[in-house]
């Protein structure tokens, strides 16, 4: 069995996709560019296609992993190099390679790097204060709602790897946990630490990590 | 974010705004360049679903010097958005607002969406009335099928395509360009161009009772009848080689072939089997590339075959085959828009089934047999039971059978054959098929007289009539293999009065505007009282447009040709009145005329 694993870019107005109409929209551009996709069986086949640590809604991404499974492998340079004829304009692959059995992205998935663009009228000051007050603390707790519509305490602060300001990018950095184990996503984190309108800022995913033998590593 | 997209954002579903689609045109903004809106009246999903767009947009976009956008009504969330921060309503390719464009090009499919397209000139700061309109601002184009009444809207648009617009709009682009891109010059010369109806040239007189008096053009040299355009040969017409695929679910997500135009059936209820005659194929080898073309420029994995009666192609049987081999290694489907009730349309089920398995629709359009002699749907008893027979021994449990409410001649009687077909069909069920699975839709939907039909003479039904019809049938299919489906009849009588409307209903649309209807196509909106209280503030009495009428008055959208003469209609209503038959035209000429008229020999 092949898998074709993909590392892309989500950049301009595809900020706006949902994660099934991304999962849809690369389904739909792997067709045209004829790549051979496993489909499952049944009445309503359908390939194979899982994306790590979907984003919600209105985040761009410089960092975008996916598996595919194929009937049989390709030569994923050739994808890369006619890209263009295939993806939409605002989806650009930057890697791929054939993997036989690889694990699931979802499991693998411990960490991502975030900017967060302001676009605000606020002063440096007032950012940095909320910062070192939120890293000063031992714990911040957050009611988190659960599946089944209760609510649960949950400690954000370890979850927190990194956070800090670059005042001429006006952009905040953080490093956050993300997948089955523990997740904070970088909204939540920015309403717990201001009080600042969504629309205004423009999040970016900038990376993904697993860990490998007990160290951190890039996912792709 | 910027302004646009943070709004874009805010909304319930922003891929409906945000663009950038595979096969989207982009193209650099020269002052050379002729700037097109195709402006689609409803959201997005439903305009995305729409061929005719798909079509033009492509035609337009290959032409070097003219680029064309789309626009579609924005859902209520983002037009507040919009109002709320000053912003103007938006094209998806550039985000550009529509005063920018030279032309914006309106489709008319639906009466009841009307009130969008004037709430998408006022969410662009547009004046409504095209007499109000200056010579810098776009000129406002129209077409579509309910263009062949254009008088609901002769005082807003200025100016209207009749029938086929692939051919006219380019010679309209052209005659842009020829006269410097001087609106008046150029409506003046659009008027003379065949196809073209430019209301702004043409006067209406009224009788004291409101029928109309006289029709004319106050400018010399402009024809006084405007003859529909058509595209002769469907093998030499240009067909789009890509379509835009949308990001979002829409109603129908599939590559799109069109297979042939116009239909021989003859249904009198039926304006699209008027005004689109006469019949033109395309042949099994068009249609092959054509399907090949877009599966690889798209990704599709559905190809649906359309026509407004695909089944009735000549080389359907083979046809289908050919694509499935075609297609089947990549699971790409056919799909087939709608299906006839006879044994024939069984064996093409069983090809179809292979890949995917569906609901069946099927058209059934009234209960009793003298009902459907009346409306010329040749379609018989047996016909529908030897067909549920064959589709519940294939495997079948979804079925939607479509039925019309207020059809001319129609009884209490008409209406309980409606209940008595689901009956039998409940009990062939479970002979045929000894399952215990079926869901049986019956829909109805409320008939509304349509201009250039047969029936454009007759009274809407009543609407105590219609709601004691749908009483009786929504306690007649209270059983849980039943779904009944029906339809506000307050709506459809608004579809009807401006259906059939003339000039006068251009103030009552604008002022429905000004206090902030639209979207009355959608239950959640529509509101008849409001409606009926605009009706009666400007002193125009709706019953006046559904009425039945003679056939020596004057009608509103005489000036309008589709070929199919006055004469033909007339017969047919009279045939209608003694329950008789008119054959389908496939098997000897009926003589409606389409090909004596203006088109020449056509069929």
């Amino acid at each position: 069995m092949a898998y074709l694993q993909l590392l892309a870019r989500k950049t301009g107005n595809l900020r706006f996709l949902s994660h099934l109409e991304t999962h849809k929209m690369l389904e739909r551009s792997l067709r045209r560019a004829r790549v051979p996709l496993a489909f499952s069986h049944g009445f309503n086949p359908h390939p194979n296609i899982s994306f790590a640590a979907p984003l919600p809604v209105g985040s761009l991404s410089d960092y975008e992993v996916v598996h595919v499974e194929l009937a049989e492998a390709i030569d994923t340079g050739g994808l890369i190099r006619d890209q263009r004829r295939f993806f939409p304009e605002e989806f650009i692959l930057l890697k791929g390679k054939i993997l036989e059995k690889p694990p699931s992205l979802m499991k693998e998935v411990v960490r991502s790097d975030y900017t967060v663009t302001l676009n605000l009228p606020v002063s440096p000051r007032e950012i940095e204060e909320g910062i070192r007050e939120f890293l000063s603390r031992e714990t911040h707790l957050i009611r988190k709602r659960t599946k089944k519509g209760r609510y649960n305490e949950v400690d954000i602060r370890p979850q927190v790897k990194d956070l800090a300001y670059d005042q001429q990018a006006d952009s905040i950095f953080m490093s956050l946990d993300t997948g089955s184990v523990s997740n904070l996503k970088p909204l939540v984190l920015m309403e717990e630490l201001f009080d600042f309108p969504p629309e205004k800022l423009d999040i970016k995913r900038e990376k993904l990590y697993k860990t490998k033998d007990g160290e951190l590593v890039e996912l792709y | 974010m910027k302004p646009l997209e943070e709004i874009i954002y805010l909304s319930e579903k922003p891929s409906r705004y945000m663009g950038g689609e595979f096969n989207q045109v982009l193209k650099p903004l020269s002052p050379e360049m002729i700037r097109f809106a195709f402006a689609f009246p409803d959201i997005y999903e439903v305009g995305m679903s729409h061929l005719g767009m798909h079509i033009l947009y492509n035609l337009l976009n290959d032409q070097e010097d003219i680029f064309c956008e789309r626009v579609f009504s924005p859902w209520v969330d983002l037009e507040k958005h919009l109002v709320e921060r000053g912003l103007d309503l938006f094209t998806l390719e550039t985000k550009s607002p529509l005063r920018d464009m030279d032309f914006i090009g309106f489709t008319l499919q639906y009466e009841l969406s009307y009130t969008n397209i004037l709430n998408m000139l006022k969410l662009s700061g547009i004046p409504y009335y095209a007499g109000d309109r200056g010579p810098g601002e776009p000129v406002i184009m129209a077409g579509g099928s309910c263009g062949y009444n254009p008088e609901p809207l002769a005082l807003i648009v200025d100016l209207f395509v009749i029938g086929e617009g692939e051919e006219v709009t380019l010679e309209l682009l052209e005659l842009y360009k020829e006269v410097g891109r001087d609106k008046e010059k150029f409506l003046l010369a659009a008027a003379r161009v065949p196809g073209v109806y430019v209301p702004g040239f043409y006067e209406v007189t009224y009788e004291e009772d409101g029928r109309i008096k006289d029709f004319h053009p106050t400018v010399e040299g402009i024809p006084g009848k405007i003859g529909k355009r058509i595209l002769k040969d469907m093998n030499e017409a240009y067909y789009p080689p890509r379509m835009i695929v949308p990001f979002m679910d829409v109603v129908h997500d599939r590559a799109v072939v069109e297979i042939f135009r116009g239909c021989t059936a003859g249904c009198r209820f039926c304006q699209a089997g008027m005004i689109y005659r006469p019949v033109r194929e395309k042949t099994p080898e068009v249609i092959a590339r054509e399907a090949r073309e877009l599966i690889a420029a798209t990704g599709y994995e559905e190809i649906s075959l359309t026509s407004l009666s695909t089944l009735d192609y000549s080389k359907i049987g083979p046809l289908i085959t050919d694509l499935m081999t075609e297609h089947e290694t990549n699971k790409v489907g056919i799909s087939l828009p709608s299906l006839r009730l006879d044994s024939y349309s069984v064996e093409v089920l069983k090809e179809v089934q292979k890949v995917r398995k569906t609901g069946l629709t099927f058209a059934v359009e009234a209960g009793s047999q003298r009902l459907r002699d009346v409306i010329n749907k040749g379609v018989t008893e047996e016909d529908l039971y030897t067909t549920m027979e064959s589709i519940f021994s294939l495997g079948w449990d979804r079925v939607k059978l479509y039925f019309m409410l207020g059809l001319p001649t129609e009884t209490m009687a008409d209406v309980e054959a409606i209940r008595t077909i689901a009956r039998r069909i409940e009990a062939l069920y479970k002979e045929a098929s000894g399952r215990k699975r079926l869901t049986l839709t019956i829909s109805t939907s409320v008939f509304v007289p349509k201009p250039h039909t047969p029936f454009q003479w007759e009274a809407f039904d009543t609407l105590e009539a219609l709601r004691k019809k749908e009483n009786y049938l929504k306690d007649a299919l209270r059983y849980k293999t039943f779904k009944y489906q029906y339809h506000d009849p307050r709506s459809s009588y608004l579809e009807g009065v401006f259906a059939r409307g003339d000039r006068r209903l251009n103030r009552i649309l604008v002022q429905a505007v000004e206090e902030g209807i639209r979207f009355d196509g959608w239950q959640e909106f529509f509101d008849f009282d409001h409606w009926m209280a605009i009706f009666e503030g400007q002193g125009i009495d709706p019953e006046f447009y559904t009425r039945k009428r003679d056939y020596e008055e004057i009608l509103p959208w005489d000036h309008i040709e589709s070929g199919v003469t006055k004469a033909y209609l007339i017969q047919e209503n009279e045939k209608s009145k003694r329950a008789e038959l008119t054959r389908d035209c496939r098997g000897g000429c009926t003589a409606c005329g389409v090909n004596q008229g203006h088109l020449g020999e056509v069929c």
